[in-house]
């Protein structure tokens, strides 16, 4: 797993909207871009401006991955039968840590879910024996999310 | 875990169809592939834009 080397909402006046639609982004303080050039006024985006924007909004909105992690879900994508765009959200979709983001375990995507070590399922774990890795992919039914926050409730 | 309490109390998301969830013994369950329509993206995404982008 790399380091996210970003302030965490930067993306956020960057891209000019609140992209996790948190109530604590920074973007509803300040509606501008980062930096000291910031709120200079925005020429008009090329189509690769558009392009850009739209793939660094995508690769930011799922926290932890690295250009060359997100790149290979493209490759990936476009070597799946079918619409490529709907495989590479279906990719990163069942990311192990967008699960966890998405089953309400984390309150945020830059946050890992604590887990246990020795889980009681252990016959559902996945093949590898590295369960905890971020951006290991699922497969919907087969393999259990398995996480699980160490005693919730108590 | 207080973390995971915490972000099971917040009310700005909820859990997709998609995905199968027990807070009680903490696990979850990927049930099927989403489609970009059933991802709750708070904002508008391009996966189109993003093909393109490296496909060029």
């Amino acid at each position: 797993m790399t380091k996210r080397a970003q302030a965490k909402y930067k993306i956020d006046r960057r891209m000019g909207e609140n992209i996790w639609g948190r109530p604590r982004s920074p973007f509803n303080k300040r509606e501008y871009g980062p930096g000291q050039h910031g709120q200079r006024r925005k020429g008009k985006a090329t189509d690769f401006g558009t392009q850009l924007k739209a793939k660094q909004k995508v690769k930011g909105y799922y926290g932890n991955i690295s250009e060359r992690q997100f790149h290979s879900y493209y490759v990936e994508a476009r070597r799946l039968k079918g619409d490529s765009s709907a495989h590479l959200i279906g990719l990163l979709e069942r990311r192990l840590d967008a699960l966890i983001y998405r089953a309400k375990f984390v309150p945020t995507v830059f946050r890992r879910a604590p887990v246990r070590q020795s889980r009681p399922h252990q016959g559902q774990r996945p093949a590898g024996q590295h369960p905890l890795l971020s951006g290991q992919g699922r497969r919907p039914c087969r393999d259990q999310g398995i996480l699980a926050s160490n005693a919730v409730g108590a | 875990m207080p973390l995971v309490l915490e972000a099971n109390a917040l009310a700005e998301r909820d859990v997709p169809d998609y995905i199968d969830v027990d807070h009680a013994k903490g696990t979850a369950k990927l049930t099927r592939v989403p489609g970009l329509s059933e991802v709750p993206y708070p904002t508008h995404m391009e996966p189109n834009l993003v093909i393109e982008f490296y496909s060029r």
